[in-house]
C-alpha cells in the first residue's frame, strides 16, 4: 500500500476517532482507534524501517505502545477499580500523543518526498 | 479508674473539608468527651482538638502540584499507615479530597479499620464508574445531597443522607446586616455581584469574562453597580490586577460572602457550593464555568449530568441559567443578566424555585446527623 494512502487513512481515522470519542460512541471509537494505530504503525514502518530503525522503535514506543498501555490501564481501572487514583487523566496523554503521531509521520513523509 | 479514650483518625485536605471536619469533631465530642482525634487537617480542625499528624494548609492536589509534592504526600501516607498500625483507631473518617483520601481508605480497609467517608467526591457528575472504587474502599458513606443516596445505594454502598454542612455554617455565622446596608448605601439598589470562586485558576478564567459582560450590562442598565467577592485575602492582588484593566468601576469585597450575596440583586457565580449559598438567600443567579476547548473535548464523554450548577442538579431542572463555556461567551452572560434584572416575571419565577429548593434541603444539622451516624458505628451495641 503506498504511503500517501496510509496517510489519508490515518487522517480520516484520527478525525473519526475524535468525533466518536466526543460523542461517546465507544464501539466506533474503538474501531477508528484501531485503524488509526494500525495505519500509522504501518506507515512508520514503511518510511523508517530501511534506514532509521532506532527512530522507528522510538516512535513505536512513545507514540504507539505508551498510549495504548495508557488506554488499556484506563479501561481496566474503569471496569475493575484497580487504582485509588482517578486514571481518566491518561486520556489527556492519549489525546496529546495521537495527533502528534500523525504529525510526526506526515513530517517524515514530507521530508522523504523532498529528499527523493 | 479513668474511662478509656476512643481514637478516631480524621482527614481533610481542603479548606471547606477543614471547616466541615471541625464541626463534625465538635458534634462527636458533644456525644462523647472521651474521643481523641488524630489525623490530617488545617486550622479549624486543630482548633477543634485535632492532634495533627500533618498540617494540610499548603498541600494542593491540583495537577502538576501533586508531582511537585509527591514525596511529601508519600511521607504523609506512610505516617498515617504507621499510625493505623500502632494505634488502631476505632474508625477512619475521610472528608472529600478523594485524590489522597482514597489511599488512606485502602490502607485502613486492609487493616480492618472501618472507613467512613463524609462529603463524597462528585462521582455522579463526572466519572460515575469510580463508584466501584468507593465500594471497595468505604464501609459507610455520609452524603450531603439527597440525589447522592440512590446513586450510591444502587452501587451497594451503605449510604446515609445527612444534609449539607454548609447550612450549619450559614446559621452559625449569620449575616452582618450593617455591612449589607452599607453596601446598598454605597452602590444603590441594583447590585450585580461576581463570585468567581476561590481558586486562582478559576479567578483567572472567569473574572475577565465577568468584567466583559459587565460592560454590556452597564450599557443596558446604567444604574447597575458591580461587586466582586474575593473569598480569600491572598487572592486580592490577583483580583485587583484583573479589575484594573476594566473600564467599569467595581468594588472588591474580601470575605463577607454572605453579605455580598444578600446585598445583591443578581449573582454571577462559578459552579460550585457557592450556588447553594446564593440559593439560601433566594437571590437570582447565573452560573458559569469555563474550561479550555481541549479540556472540554477530553471531559465531554464523561459528563454524567446535564447540569453544571448544583442548584439545577438538586432541582433536576434549570432554575438558574447556566453555561459551561470553552470560549468567552460574555454576550450570553450579559443577556441573561439583563433579563434577570429587567424581567420581573422571570426573576420571581427563579426566586420561587429557589425557595422550593431551600425548603427541601436548606436545613442545618448535617454535622449533628453525621456525628450521630458515626457514633452508631463506633459505639458497641
Amino acid at each position: 500500500m503506498p504511503p500517501y494512502t496510509l496517510l489519508i487513512i490515518a487522517a480520516v481515522s484520527l478525525i473519526a476517532s475524535g468525533a466518536s470519542y466526543f460523542f461517546a460512541k465507544i464501539k466506533v471509537f474503538s474501531l477508528t482507534l484501531l485503524l488509526f494505530y494500525a495505519s500509522n504503525t504501518f506507515l512508520s514502518f514503511l518510511l523508517l524501517h530501511d534506514h532509521h530503525i532506532i527512530l522507528l522503535y522510538t516512535i513505536a514506543t512513545l507514540f504507539v505502545a505508551f498510549p495504548i498501555i495508557c488506554l488499556i490501564t484506563f479501561v481496566l481501572d474503569r471496569y475493575c477499580a484497580l487504582f485509588c487514583i482517578d486514571t481518566s487523566f491518561v486520556l489527556v496523554i492519549v489525546w496529546l500523543l495521537m495527533p502528534s503521531l500523525f504529525i510526526v509521520n506526515l513530517l517524515i513523509y514530507i521530508i522523504k518526498i523532498i529528499h527523493a | 479508674m479513668p474511662e478509656s479514650h476512643k481514637k478516631i483518625f480524621i482527614s481533610a485536605g481542603d479548606a471547606s473539608g477543614d471547616i466541615h471536619g471541625a464541626n463534625l469533631m465538635r458534634c462527636l465530642l458533644e456525644k462523647d468527651q472521651h474521643i481523641d482525634f488524630y489525623g490530617l487537617g488545617k486550622e479549624h480542625m486543630k482548633q477543634a482538638g485535632l492532634h495533627c499528624l500533618h498540617d494540610m494548609s499548603t498541600k494542593s492536589l491540583m495537577w502538576l502540584h501533586v508531582l511537585a509534592e509527591l514525596s511529601t504526600f508519600l511521607k504523609i501516607k506512610k505516617d498515617c499507615i504507621c499510625f493505623f498500625r500502632q494505634e488502631r483507631p476505632c474508625a477512619v473518617i475521610l472528608i472529600d479530597y478523594c485524590g489522597f483520601n482514597f489511599y488512606l481508605a485502602k490502607a485502613a480497609r486492609k487493616l480492618g479499620i472501618p472507613v467512613i467517608y463524609y462529603v463524597s467526591p462528585q462521582l455522579w457528575a463526572h466519572g460515575p464508574w469510580r463508584v466501584n472504587k468507593m465500594k471497595k474502599l468505604v464501609d459507610k458513606l455520609l452524603v450531603i445531597y439527597p440525589f447522592e443516596k440512590p446513586f450510591y445505594d444502587t452501587a451497594g454502598i451503605s449510604t446515609t443522607y445527612v444534609g449539607h454542612p454548609l447550612f450549619d455554617e450559614i446559621y452559625k455565622e449569620g449575616v452582618d446586616e450593617g455591612v449589607v446596608s452599607e453596601l446598598k448605601k454605597q452602590l444603590g439598589e441594583t447590585i450585580v455581584s461576581f463570585l468567581p470562586g476561590s481558586r486562582k485558576q478559576e479567578i483567572v478564567r472567569l473574572l475577565p469574562l465577568f468584567l466583559k459582560s459587565s460592560v454590556q450590562i452597564n450599557q443596558t442598565i446604567p444604574s447597575a453597580r458591580f461587586l466582586i467577592s474575593c473569598s480569600e485575602e491572598q487572592n486580592f492582588d490577583l483580583v485587583n490586577t484583573i479589575v484594573k484593566r476594566s473600564t467599569v468601576p467595581y468594588k472588591i469585597v474580601i470575605g463577607k460572602i454572605h453579605e455580598v450575596i444578600k446585598a445583591s440583586s443578581l449573582c454571577i457565580a462559578s459552579a460550585g457550593t457557592v450556588t447553594l449559598q446564593i440559593a439560601n438567600y433566594l437571590k437570582p443567579m447565573i452560573v458559569v464555568y469555563k474550561i479550555s476547548p481541549f479540556a472540554y473535548f477530553i471531559a465531554k464523554p464523561f459528563f454524567a449530568t446535564p447540569y453544571i450548577a448544583l442548584v439545577n442538579k438538586l432541582a433536576d431542572k434549570m432554575i438558574a441559567p447556566e453555561l459551561l463555556m470553552y470560549r468567552e461567551n460574555y454576550t450570553w452572560l450579559a443577556n441573561q443578566a439583563t433579563q434577570l434584572l429587567c424581567n420581573d416575571q422571570k426573576r420571581q419565577n427563579g426566586i420561587h424555585e429557589l425557595s422550593l429548593l431551600m425548603d427541601r434541603i436548606g436545613k442545618p444539622g448535617a454535622s449533628e446527623r453525621a456525628a450521630g451516624e458515626i457514633f452508631k458505628l463506633i459505639s458497641p451495641a
